[in-house]
């Protein structure tokens, strides 16, 4: 098992590689929350109960970008795709997911200045997870 | 004079296939469309070229006798328009008659004309994303392949009138 970290990404956003800011990268693979309950059954003894809740099955991927013309640009591209956004994140340790249907959700205010940057967050579909 | 035209475009197939983003999901892709160079990849196209020419002079002047006559029988076969030499045995060549440094060049002059309006994947131009996937085996044949289709020609026109 690998035991390299994740440091190093590239992603691409409809097979555009995207210069994004070093160590800014977050994803969520979209396997969602789960819950556990204890049942109790009488002497002593208890069970538990597992419940999935679907509903937070949605892969997510943040990242940030510097305030530039072309971030400008990706975020109205992205936006006018709305959920048709597909996403490669590919490590250098050989790490690939794929992230199909994303819709580029959050409202995005441009900072204009020296070193500014701009969050993006994108949600959408369970992650496919390629090479290990 | 030869009456070959040129081809525009051809479609190669990857022996590997690479994902590709299309209407927000991912494809498995495994053809390639070259096109013919352009103006616009002139300086590359020089360089792989030449590559093929040099290649040939390197094994008729370096060659072991054996090489020596491979070399005239290539020379020949290249003025011979229906001998129809191929993308594995250009890239043989050259990998037998250039060093690695010369090779680099001749790869990354390829890779640019790929990038930069040389290749079509399911019918858009070919981003630098989508290339960097396709594999070193898959790279070397579409070299091949795209100097017996586009290069070779003005190669043969060349020799010929040598």
């Amino acid at each position: 098992m690998s035991k390299i970290g994740l440091t190093n990404s590239q992603v691409s956003i409809n097979n555009i590689a995207i210069p994004i800011v070093p160590n800014s990268l977050k994803i969520d693979l979209g396997l969602g929350e789960q819950n556990v309950k204890a049942t109790g059954g009488g002497g002593g003894n208890s069970e538990t109960v597992y419940f999935e809740d679907a509903s937070t099955n949605i892969g997510c991927v943040k990242f940030e970008m510097y305030s530039t013309k072309l971030t400008l640009e990706f975020h109205q591209d992205w936006k006018a795709l709305t959920n048709a956004n597909f996403i490669q994140v590919i490590d250098k340790s050989g790490v690939s997911t794929s992230f199909p249907f994303m819709a580029h959700t959050n409202r995005v205010e441009i900072e204009i200045g020296s070193d500014k940057t701009v969050p993006i967050e994108f949600e959408g579909g369970v992650a496919i997870s390629g090479d290990f | 004079m030869s009456d070959k035209k040129l081809s525009k475009e051809f479609v190669y197939k990857l022996d590997d296939s690479i994902i590709v983003g299309s209407g927000g999901e991912g494809l498995h892709v495994n053809e390639v469309t070259l096109k013919a160079p352009t103006q616009l990849q002139m300086k590359e196209r020089i360089i792989l070229k030449q590559a093929v020419m040099s290649a040939i002079q390197a094994q008729s002047d370096k060659g072991t006798a054996d090489e020596k006559e491979q070399a005239k029988a290539a020379t020949d076969k290249i003025k011979d328009d229906d001998a129809g030499i191929t993308g594995s045995q250009i890239m043989a060549f050259l990998f037998a008659f250039k060093s690695p440094e010369e090779l680099n060049k001749v790869f990354d002059a390829f890779n640019t004309i790929l990038c930069d309006g040389g290749a079509r994947i399911s019918n858009k131009p070919a981003e630098e994303f989508n290339i960097s996937q396709i594999s070193a085996g898959d790279i070397e044949g579409m070299l091949g392949e795209y100097i017996a289709n586009f290069i070779l020609l003005s190669v043969m026109k060349q020799a010929k009138k040598s």
